[in-house]
């Protein structure tokens, strides 16, 4: 993903012959620094040009906005913009915002979703090319970019949303051409070879070494695969995007190796039978398009969007990867609690087996504490959730069901409440989690009558 | 929105290479105009009206709400609102003057803390925006924190009735008079405390007055003024010490009974009189430590 946001940026086979290297000073800059300098360039970059019309060149007078910023976040904004001098500003408007939400996505770990794969069996029988050919024709970074766009307009897609990964076919070579010698006899020169000939060194010893580091090398390529990935959100589309891909690459396949029959209409790379099943099995049940019909029965669909109410207003959390998984969806611990839940808030008067909501016992109770404190401490820690169910389980199953009631409606209010002072632009900056502390403290404190009433003082004002 | 924030600003601070003397400086910055914003409102006498402050301030709003933290400030068109965190929502009528029954000495001190947040935002016309100021967040409410204790006590007021009630002999403060002043203040005895350290804080005297709070049963001096002539048997004890560590002589019985009483203890060779005041259903206690052999005089 880094790779296709610097290519959108600019270095990358602009025209034919002008492949803009990446610039020396940024070789030598710390992960972060470089992550933070490229972003707020690209920032101001996009401010700068989404002020202009979209035909214009760019030329001394856009330049001229960025006089005084020669040295500003390692030079990049001036540089990034001299790359383009003389073509249009609306398409590089366009490919620096694909590049800046590629790295936000980056940033915020929001990776692609694999969409289309060729592994080392693959074959293509029109154009007769293999796994090898692929890894060859797809290592070119430039070949690489141009197909991503390809693949973006077949399928309809914004730019920076699909990016390639072609790693070299024998990606273990670099330690199999180790290079070992060992003394020579009678004073003639050492015997020098690389690691995958090491029974050449000394046949008797080294021949099982050999098959071994061979072993490892064939492992090393089973492993291959070319991938192409989408933007987690076009997933829906997955099977426009994986037959687009199959004929970009196609295409570009044929392209590369002059063969005549790339323009064929019916030529297309085949896509990985697994990935193409497991995307089925996936997102199928995971990606129904808005308004399309679903399997789900009228209260399914209504238990659904009330789950999306909850998350959307905040009063539902993050949900906890132990619950629901991104890649796996519902955990079994996850559909255990949800069956339990709803068998509760659900079941008539007769279903007398089953504990009424709240849960009486620290687990459930604990959990939805934590649940909304997570709503206002987005990055809780495993140890601050530990920390809190160590502190508070005990004297949360003392309360008896009304009065955990009481107290669990009374978190989630300050929660809500604190997220929209914050929001509003509140200016106080204490530590967050000693505060949670604070009034969970006092809302354990006081007492239900106490609470029942009006002007309960949380500052604990007694005797003063 | 203050002729003091309006002063030069070194250009060393600005350029942020002085961390500790730009905090520092802030915090004097800060301090000097808390100390001296009564004054601004036609206050002559404690208590200090904080709503009038506040008006002064530009805070158009302030009530309460249930929320997380103690307290937040929150920058609007033409000026701020403020909320505190209490059990119920409601908002506090501000335009009036401020009721003895309107606030207890701690939610006055939340207030007072988030009107010196105000100090930190410029601009007397729309949206105030914020201004230069320490970059550390803990370090901004540490401010905070001592610019309240100055709006709520400044120190000519405080200066002056050291003078009407003592004759201005320092050497007779006593819990009684921090007990008393503190209801004139309409603060918490901590914050007396904490006020007289730093107003008066050159006192000979041989008496020391700690404001004892427990927590999760451990008895920790959360205040303390100390007169110098002790410090060769007590030293002065950091906030939130436990008693104990700091006093290792010190009577059990006076920090697990309830009630008020007077023990004699001896440190070092040097006989000293504890006396404890309780402070109501709170917990919270006074101590006071006396040399017998060289009774500071009292307030009374």
């Amino acid at each position: 993903m880094l790779g296709a946001a610097l290519q959108l940026m600019g270095w990358r086979e602009l025209d034919p012959g002008n492949s803009p290297r990446f610039p020396k000073n940024l070789e030598f800059v710390g992960d972060d620094v470089f992550l933070y300098d490229i972003g707020a360039a690209l920032e101001f970059l996009i401010g700068t040009l989404s002020q202009v019309p979209k035909e214009s060149l760019i030329d001394a007078q856009i330049m001229e906005k960025t006089r005084g910023l020669e040295s500003l976040h390692n030079g990049l904004i001036v540089h990034l913009l001299k790359l383009r001098v003389g073509k249009p500003a609306g398409p590089l408007l366009e490919e620096l915002s694909a590049a800046k939400l590629l790295l936000d996505r980056l940033t915020s770990r929001r990776y692609f979703r694999p969409i289309f794969r060729a592994s080392p069996g693959t074959k293509e029988p029109i154009l007769q090319l293999d796994a090898d050919d692929l890894a060859d024709i797809f290592t070119d970074s430039s070949l690489r970019y141009r197909t991503e766009r390809e693949i973006e307009d077949k399928a309809g897609l914004p730019k920076g949303t699909i990016t390639i990964h072609c790693p070299k076919r024998n990606t273990a070579e670099k330690i199999a051409n180790v290079l070992l010698t060992k003394p020579a006899e009678d004073g003639e020169t050492d015997p020098v070879h690389p690691l995958n000939e090491i029974s050449e060194l000394d046949p008797k010893t080294f021949e099982k070494h050999r098959v071994a580091v061979k072993a490892v090398e064939e492992m090393y390529k089973s492993m291959w695969r070319l991938t192409v990935y989408a933007a987690p959100e076009h997933m829906e589309k997955w099977k426009d995007i994986s037959d687009a891909a199959g004929r970009a690459i196609f295409e570009a396949a044929g392209d590369f190796n002059e063969n005549p029959c790339k323009d064929r209409a019916d030529g297309s790379w085949p896509n990985d039978e697994h990935l193409v099943s497991e995307l089925k099995r996936k997102t199928d049940a995971a990606y129904v398009p808005p308004g399309a019909e679903s399997d789900l029965s009228e209260f399914g669909e209504d238990l659904g969007r009330t789950v999306d109410r909850l998350l959307g207003s905040g009063r539902l959390g993050p949900i906890p990867e132990g619950v629901y998984d991104r890649e796996a969806g519902l955990t079994d611990e996850g559909r255990k609690r949800l069956e339990a839940a709803l068998v509760a808030a659900l079941s008539g008067p007769e279903e007398k087996s089953v504990e009424k909501s709240p849960t009486k016992g620290s687990g459930p109770r604990m959990t939805r504490v934590l649940t909304t404190v997570k709503i206002y401490l987005k990055n809780m820690k495993e140890d601050d959730r530990d920390s809190l169910r160590q502190t508070y389980s005990n004297r949360i199953d003392l309360l008896s069901a009304e009065e955990f009631d009481k107290f669990a409606s009374q978190l989630n209010i300050a929660v809500i409440e604190s997220k929209k002072l914050e929001e509003s632009g509140a200016a106080h900056k204490g530590t967050k989690f000693r505060q949670i502390y604070e009034l969970i403290d006092r809302l354990l404190d006081v007492p239900v009558s106490k609470r029942a009433g009006s002007g309960g003082d949380l500052f604990g004002d007694d005797g003063e | 929105m203050c002729p003091s924030q309006n002063a030069p600003v070194p250009a060393a601070i600005c350029s942020g290479t002085m961390a500790n003397d730009a905090t520092q400086y802030q915090a004097q910055r800060a301090y000097s105009w808390a100390d001296t914003v009564y004054s601004s409102v036609g206050c002559a006498a404690p208590p200090v009206d904080l709503f009038a402050v506040a008006r002064h301030r530009r805070i158009n709003r302030a009530g309460f709400r249930l929320m997380i933290q103690p307290g937040v400030l929150v920058p609007v068109e033409g000026g701020f609102e403020l909320f505190l965190r209490d059990l119920e929502s409601r908002d506090l009528d501000i335009e009036a003057e401020e009721l003895k029954s309107a606030l207890p000495p701690r939610q006055r001190f939340g207030l007072a803390h988030e009107i010196a947040h105000t100090f930190f935002y410029k601009g007397s016309k729309g949206k105030p925006a914020p201004t230069w100021g320490p970059k550390d967040s803990r370090e901004l409410e540490k401010i905070c924190d001592g610019a309240a204790g100055r709006i709520l006590v400044p120190s000519n007021l405080l200066q002056r009735e050291i003078k009407q009630e003592l004759q201005g002999n320092q050497e007779r403060i006593d819990s009684d008079f921090v007990r008393a002043m503190a209801a004139r203040f309409r603060t918490s005895p901590d914050v007396m405390i904490e006020r007289l350290r730093i107003v008066e804080s050159e006192n000979a005297f041989a008496r020391c007055i700690l404001l004892v709070r427990k927590n999760k049963g451990e008895a920790q001096v959360k205040a303390c003024y100390m007169g110098a002539t002790l410090l060769s048997t007590l030293r002065v004890p950091k906030i939130h010490d436990p008693l104990l560590n700091w006093f290792p002589e010190f009577p059990r019985d006076i920090v697990e009974r309830d009630g008020n009483g007077r023990w004699d203890v001896t440190r070092r060779g040097r006989q000293l009189e504890i006396e404890k005041i309780p402070l109501g259903r709170s917990g919270d206690f006074l101590l006071q430590v006396d040399d017998p052999n060289h009774r500071a005089p009292t307030s009374r």
